[in-house]
């Protein structure tokens, strides 16, 4: 159930960040829910909301509200041992279910940052063995705000996006990651397929690009033979065209196989009216796959907590 | 038939296995089933066709003699063949994800969606059943 020597590997998405041991996937539940796991038993669920109005928070009505009215918030003095190093932390609070005189039994807690206007809730969903990994996780858990770049970077991706795009729709399938992100006036696309050069042999990239962007009259430039880009920006007439077609005139679109992972990664910005330049490509730059690095933290085995 | 305005059982009530206890079953290849390795290193099954009555006397009516056993064919490919020969009525399900993660390079999550869906088909054809351990 991980070791506190276990390495930590960072997990980004939709405005929180946090790391968990390496031998733990993250599986997304929800656009603001993850659920943890290890040899596919669940042992965490984490979600997370932003505060609606400026009042602060009331704690027992959310503890109320999520475990009912037989749970309560476990003080220093009724924490169970293991969590001792919880007790000085104001901004997480530990939530027990009364089972007979002082014993608790822990069923998870909440961790909240006036500053940023969010709390995460967390729940346990096995208790064995999770006490001593429990406090490294929580430290990191963060909240990104409207100011900072999100981090996307979940099962075998990794994206930074400016803090404008939000998420839009997701799709995790065998062998294909799909996510969707839009922001005023612009829509990104992002996907990964898995298998990479299984797929090359059977279809060249540039009509990957061409199939994702959806236009076989795309101009396509070929850049090496993993990588492969696909613009569209048409003259005034032919915007019009676009837009009665009800579909965004200006495109950029590149794939590219990663011979480390064997995954081809294609990323797709559109809008309606030209792009902002070097948008695209910093969006390029930020976009990677996250497996060899997973592989590379198991073999050190060394410690990263805040 | 279930009675009008009655409720349908619940999941649990109709003994449906959870996630964790459907991933510790152990698959296997139902009795009726034959298969054969092909020269690309792939595997062919065949099994008997489970037809209605109703068909199965369109079927006498058209020519078909009563004693010809219906069968379909089927060809699996590289991973499915891989998972076929898995199912060796001791490995679990979990074992066979990991063992198609570490063949394919996919991730845990994916082969999971992959194994289980494969499974699953392969299920409602009767080809394999699953049985729980203890």
């Amino acid at each position: 159930m991980g070791s506190p020597d276990e390495a930590l590997r960072p997990i980004g998405w939709n405005g929180i960040v946090l790391k968990i041991p390496s031998s733990w996937q993250a599986i997304v539940g929800g656009p603001r829910t993850l659920v943890f796991e290890e040899d596919f038993q669940p042992i965490f669920q984490l979600r997370w909301e932003s505060k609606k109005d400026t009042r602060k928070w009331k704690i027992d009505e959310k503890i109320m509200e999520i475990w009912g009215s037989n749970a309560e918030s476990l003080r220093a003095k009724n924490l169970p041992s293991a969590y001792a190093g919880l007790a000085r932390r104001k901004d997480i609070i530990l939530v027990g279910l009364r089972l007979d005189g002082k014993k608790n039994q822990l069923l998870g807690g909440l961790k909240y940052s006036e500053d940023a206007g969010s709390i995460a809730i967390f729940q346990l969903l096995n208790e064995q063995g999770i006490a001593e990994v429990l406090l490294p996780i929580l430290k990191t858990i963060g909240f990104l705000d409207n100011r900072q770049k999100k981090l996307w970077q979940i099962q075998d991706f990794s994206l930074a996006t400016p803090p404008f795009f939000s998420l839009k729709d997701y799709c995790f399938a065998a062998g294909r990651t799909a996510i969707s992100y839009t922001a005023k006036n612009l829509d990104l696309e992002i996907c990964i397929f898995a298998q990479g050069e299984k797929r090359l042999s059977q279809q060249p990239l540039y009509e990957m690009v061409k199939t994702l962007a959806d236009d076989p009259h795309l101009a396509i430039s070929q850049e090496s033979a993993a990588s492969c880009s696909g613009i569209r920006t048409p003259s005034i007439m032919r915007q019009i065209l676009y837009r009665l077609q009800r579909k965004p005139p200006f495109l950029s679109c590149r794939a590219w196989y990663s011979n480390q992972t064997d995954r081809i990664l294609a990323l797709m910005l559109c809008a309606k009216s030209p792009l902002p330049p070097g948008l695209f490509e910093e969006l390029c730059e930020n976009y990677e796959t996250t497996l060899y690095k997973e592989e590379e933290a198991g073999r050190q085995g060394s410690v990263d907590q805040d | 038939m279930r009675l009008p305005f009655t409720k349908r059982k619940k999941q649990a009530d109709r003994g449906q296995l959870t996630r964790t206890e459907a991933l510790a079953c152990i698959p296997e290849r139902s009795s009726s089933v034959s298969w054969e390795s092909l020269d690309n290193e792939s595997i062919r099954l065949e099994y008997p066709l489970a037809l209605r009555p109703f068909f199965l006397s369109l079927a006498e009516r058209w020519g078909r003699r009563q004693q010809q056993r219906l069968t379909r064919k089927i060809e699996l490919d590289e991973t499915g063949t891989m998972v076929w020969q898995m199912l060796d009525g001791k490995t679990e399900v979990k074992a066979i994800i990991k063992a198609v993660a570490n063949k394919t390079g996919l991730s845990l999550h994916e082969s999971e969606i992959a194994v289980t869906a494969f499974l699953k088909t392969l299920g409602k054809r009767g080809l394999i059943f699953l049985r729980q351990q203890g």
